[in-house]
């Protein structure tokens, strides 16, 4: 037997390939000499410790994803049989264009969450958008048409299903988001508040409806449109524009007027200042699952500052900084 | 006996899936995805694409699961299924994919980079570095048999080659494997001889 042959042999052994015969062949060339037992030991350590270093595929996650776009690719079928109905009932006669009308108007569906609850919403293309307080989401029951069409009134983080042949595209009070697939999080409550887009991922179109400009927006970078339609990209990522779905706070040496914004935001709370100079105040802190009493009297020693509380409502008093 | 098993399994689960039992596409999904993945990931390099590309496979089986025709097992159906759509993605022939990495670049013994990779590292981490070394074709066969536990006629079928070809590439990688670490290997047998002597 030459090298090579000798090496496939112990190959097929290793890898269980090899019959009774050839296991035997192999046994006696093995205790033909030292070096060809010491040629078989070396071949089955580098068998035996051959092994994965690689991340983790999560199966279960990605069964339920996938479960969700077999639903879909289910109703489409399903609605393709209503087209033909349909397409037949027009030319039976005239009462059929009125049903066929009916039946090709996209289905809605709309999700609404309170002023204190986050919805997780799986969408139909397997996309997956988490709705922040007062706020609501409306989209079509099963993406057919040609892009998939989402409307928002408040806040939502996006996770969307890559698919470049079909957009995801977000109508809100005067903005157009659109993406082939990535996370990002939009926050558009008000027709006269700022639009914000933040993107943790990928890259996305955001265009100003009454101006129609323009701005792409890529991983870490935030922009905004102003409600006259003026498009404003910032090259930061707003570092607690996800705290409400990653349940963190990070202040780094940040003022009092900066961490009042954050927590208005968060705990959905009003917080007035009777003296301007507590806002020239700054401080470094992080917060995990955070309670606003806890952080409030972190941010009083702090700042050296005073607070009430009535209900949504608070007032802080003090000397402040300079 | 196993593979005869194994075609039973195969064939249960097509005759289940063609009476439309999503639960049977579930336990082939969740049987096979993740070994899928690590499959696709390695043609494509981004493990986003390689979920994406496996989970296009199965939604493909699930649709066309009137028409499933399995030669070896469903196991290798799936492979070369999704050895083909990743090549697809790739938008490269196949020739052109594998001629990408010749084998005179990939299997110089004396690179200095090699040595440094190698040393101070266990030895499941120096033989993971010398698999990448590996000539691509020769390194995912090994990978098919070894970590994805497929016959040598299941990667023939999924490599779409002849099975004398996986058993070439196959003593190709280990005599690869076995001649670069050579020394290393040398270093841990003495080790396990010493510990060996001191037990008995």
């Amino acid at each position: 037997m030459n090298e090579q042959e000798i090496t496939q042999l112990i190959t097929r052994v290793l890898t269980d390939e090899a019959s009774a015969d050839e296991k035997q062949r192999l046994e006696k060339w093995r205790n033909m000499h030292t070096d060809n037992e010491m040629q078989f030991q070396q071949t089955r350590m580098i068998w035996d410790n051959a092994a994965l270093f690689e991340e983790d595929v999560d199966t279960d996650a990605a069964w339920e994803k996938f479960s969700a776009r077999l639903k879909t690719s289910q109703k489409t079928v399903n609605l393709r049989t209503y087209f033909r109905i349909a397409a037949a009932t027009i030319l039976i006669g005239g009462a059929g264009l009125l049903l066929a009308n009916l039946l090709m108007g996209p289905s809605m569906r709309t999700v609404q969450t309170a002023s204190n609850e986050i919805k997780e919403i799986n969408l139909p293309d397997g996309s997956i958008a988490w709705l922040n307080h007062d706020s609501k989401l409306e989209y079509e029951e099963d993406f057919s048409g040609k892009v998939r069409a989402i409307k928002l009134n408040g806040e939502a983080f996006f996770e969307v299903t890559k698919n470049p042949e079909k957009p995801f595209v977000i109508t809100s009070a005067h903005s157009v988001t659109t993406v082939l697939g990535t996370s990002f999080n939009l926050t558009a409550y008000d027709s006269t508040e700022d639009v914000m887009l933040n993107v943790a991922t990928g890259r996305v179109s955001f265009i100003s409806t009454k101006t129609k400009e323009e701005v792409i927006v890529t991983a870490n970078e935030n922009a905004s449109i102003t409600p006259n339609g003026n498009t404003i990209k910032h090259d930061t990522y707003d570092i607690n524009g996800l705290s409400w779905k990653t349940k963190k706070l990070v202040f780094n040496n940040a003022s009092m007027a900066e961490i009042f914004k954050v927590l208005e935001h968060y705990f959905n709370v009003k917080i007035t200042v009777t003296n301007p100079l507590i806002n020239n105040c700054h401080t470094s802190a992080t917060y995990e699952n955070p309670k606003l009493k806890n952080v409030l009297d972190d941010m009083s020693k702090a700042a050296n500052f005073s607070y009430t509380q009535k209900g949504k409502e608070i007032i802080v008093s003090g000397e402040g900084c300079k | 006996m196993e593979g005869i098993q194994a075609l039973h399994n195969d064939q249960s689960i097509i005759e289940r899936m063609q009476q439309g039992d999503e639960r049977a596409l579930e336990l082939l999904f969740k049987t096979y995805y993740a070994q899928l993945c690590r499959f696709a990931r390695n043609m494509l390099k981004d493990s986003t694409q390689a979920e994406d590309m496996v989970q296009d496979v199965f939604m493909k089986v699930w649709d066309k699961r009137g028409q499933i025709n399995i030669t070896t097992s469903l196991k290798a159906y799936l492979f070369m299924a999704v050895r083909n759509h990743c090549l697809n993605a790739l938008k490269v022939n196949e020739r052109k994919f594998w001629m990408d990495e010749s084998m005179e670049d990939d299997t110089r013994l004396s690179d200095d980079d090699m040595i440094n990779e190698l040393s101070a590292k266990s030895l499941s981490e120096r033989i993971n570095v010398a698999i990448d070394k590996l000539p691509a074709k020769c390194r995912q066969t090994f990978q098919l048999s070894r970590f994805e536990e497929l016959s040598y006629k299941e990667i023939a079928e999924t490599m779409n080659v002849s099975v004398k070809t996986v058993e070439n590439q196959m003593g190709k990688a280990l005599s690869f494997l076995r001649t670069t670490l050579d020394p290393y290997i040398k270093e841990s047998m003495i080790g396990m001889f010493i510990i060996g002597l001191f037990a008995s």
